[in-house]
């Protein structure tokens, strides 16, 4: 049963969704939701259910259990739905046979929120020429480009499936500045979904890990710091604390890495340094 | 009504034969026009019953300039069909090799106006284009002539396209769009094997009776029009359109 959610201040509303294809569940009661002022990174391996996940808050398969997404059932309308929130399903999606001002003409006088003379400054300082045929650009200028056309349509929230999937560093660090610097604010949420954690870390303010259909992780990441550390210790270090257990370890020529999880710091200041770990850490330390 | 038009918009910059073979045929018929101006031109080409020139029409023309009318008059209209034929055939599909699709789907607009809209340039642009052709390859060939035999064949025509539209038109866009959107591969022998193995099962091992209403007397002829063919015809195309609907509304 599809339901609407109670909760209608969240941008998005999951509770308890799972989803079957035969004897595979993609996805494991999943409950999760985002409010506005968030950059919520979905991190997963392939497979994992990111893309089912996705697919079913646009509507575009049947679930079970509740999903909202601004307090309305995706399955309803999804028209409707996407001139609340925008969406990049590929940036390798644009049609090569539109020149740069058709393309924009076209979105004008289909999206309602659409604003050309934004999208127009958007542009103005890339080498992206009016009359250039999309298929003409490089494959950063089209990412630009879609971009673009997205920041230039005025919702809140903003869904982007494995954006910069093949991009250059140059490219995927220019895409992830304006999104913080063009977009974002307060009032507004990205949802990125990734199977490559290290590409956009910087920017997320949260972060779901999910693995085989199930939430993981939920985890703000300022809240990273004070319930996770690393040590980096020399040798083989046993702790006899019940309490002080790694929740993984690995052994690498120089150190030993050690992940603890809700371990005070200064109690293993004495063992050797005590870092903030990464996303890749913790991926792969809550997932083994 | 503004998403429509950005549509049928969309559909005529993307498919460049819906304006480029007009302009080819428009070619061809001035160098008939110039071959009958300079030239010797001996028309030797018969055009079925039905689509040649009412006698009214013909009595007031040089019976030459009359034969190359009705001529253009019907390759116009054959090229034209074909051009809407493929077109269809390939709209849907093309949208899927080049992942653009995804880009479409992203925008707020449903698969019924995009699907519809694919249809209005089948089903209305092209016949409209079709006798605006003839109109201007009238004036071409009979010059102060044009407005007389005009005011005739225009309404003669009307009809007959129509009834063409109808008939034999509708079913075989729906079933090319269809084919567009489902095949994995080739959409372009999706729908022509189908029908094909339609027509020699049951030829062989039936009465004949299904092919005849589905295939064979939308492409014989005008005269061979019944009511029971076009309401077949057009539950075939409804079903036809809401599949391919459907099956896009299953892509992200």
């Amino acid at each position: 049963m599809q339901e609407l959610a109670q909760n209608g201040s969240a941008f998005v509303n999951v509770d308890n969704v799972s989803k079957r294809f035969g004897s595979t569940v993609a996805l494991d009661s999943v409950s999760f939701s985002i409010d506005a002022g968030e950059i919520v990174g979905l991190i997963g391996p392939n497979g994992a259910g990111k893309s089912t996940l996705l697919k079913a808050m646009m509507g575009l398969l049947k679930f079970s259990g509740d999903l909202s997404v601004f307090g309305q059932n995706p399955m309803s309308n999804r028209a409707d739905l996407l001139t609340k929130m925008s969406y990049i399903a590929d940036v390798a999606s644009l049609p090569g046979w539109m020149t740069v001002r058709e393309l924009l003409n076209f979105v004008s006088d289909t999206h309602p929120k659409f604003e050309l003379k934004r999208a127009i400054e958007l542009l103005k300082d890339t080498p992206i020429k009016m009359n250039s045929l999309i298929e003409s650009l490089s494959k950063g200028m089209k990412t630009r480009l879609h971009l673009s056309v997205i920041l230039a349509v005025n919702t809140d929230f903003l869904v982007l499936d494995e954006p910069t999937l093949g991009l250059d560093v140059l490219v995927r660090r220019d895409f992830q500045d304006r999104l913080v610097e063009d977009y974002f604010n307060q009032q507004r949420s990205i949802l990125i979904t990734t199977h490559q954690i290290d590409e956009i870390e910087s920017i997320l303010t949260r972060v779901l890990f999910i693995s085989d259909g199930r939430i993981t992780l939920d985890i703000n990441k300022s809240d990273l710091k004070t319930k996770y550390c690393k040590l980096l210790t020399q040798g083989n270090v046993v702790f006899s604390d019940p309490d002080t257990q790694p929740i993984y370890q690995r052994q690498l020529p120089e150190h030993t890495e050690l992940i603890f999880e809700g371990v005070d710091r200064e109690k293993l200041a004495e063992y050797g340094e005590v870092v903030t770990p990464s996303l890749e850490d913790l991926f792969v330390a809550t997932n083994s | 009504m503004n998403t429509f038009i950005a549509l049928i918009k969309r559909e005529v910059l993307e498919h460049k034969s819906l304006w480029r073979v007009p302009a080819v045929l428009l070619g061809i018929a001035l160098l008939v026009k110039m071959s009958f101006t300079f030239g010797n031109l001996h028309i030797d080409f018969d055009v079925p019953k039905g689509f040649d020139l009412e006698s009214t029409v013909d009595s007031f023309l040089v019976s030459a300039v009359g034969k190359a009318l009705s001529g253009m008059n019907y390759i116009i209209m054959l090229v034209m069909f074909v051009v809407a034929i493929f077109y269809t055939l390939s709209s849907l599909y093309n949208e899927r090799q080049d992942q653009s699709v995804l880009f479409w789907r992203s925008l707020p607009i449903s698969d019924t106006q995009t699907i519809l809209a694919k249809l209005a340039i089948a089903m209305i642009v092209i016949p409209v284009l079709i006798l605006v052709l003839q109109s201007v390859v009238a004036v071409l060939f009979l010059g102060a002539q044009s407005v007389d035999y005009l005011g005739s064949y225009l309404s003669e025509a009307t009809v007959r396209m129509a009834k063409i539209m109808l008939w034999s038109m509708l079913p075989t866009i729906a079933w090319c769009l269809f084919c567009s959107q489902m095949a994995k591969k080739n959409p372009f022998m999706m729908a022509l094997v189908i029908p094909i193995l339609v027509i020699v099962v049951d030829k062989l091992f039936l009465s004949g009776v299904v092919s005849d209403t589905f295939v064979i007397n939308r492409l014989t002829g005008v005269e061979r029009y019944t009511s029971g063919v076009l309401i077949i015809g057009s539950i075939f195309s409804a079903v036809c359109i809401s599949a391919t609907i459907a099956r896009r509304g299953e892509l992200i």
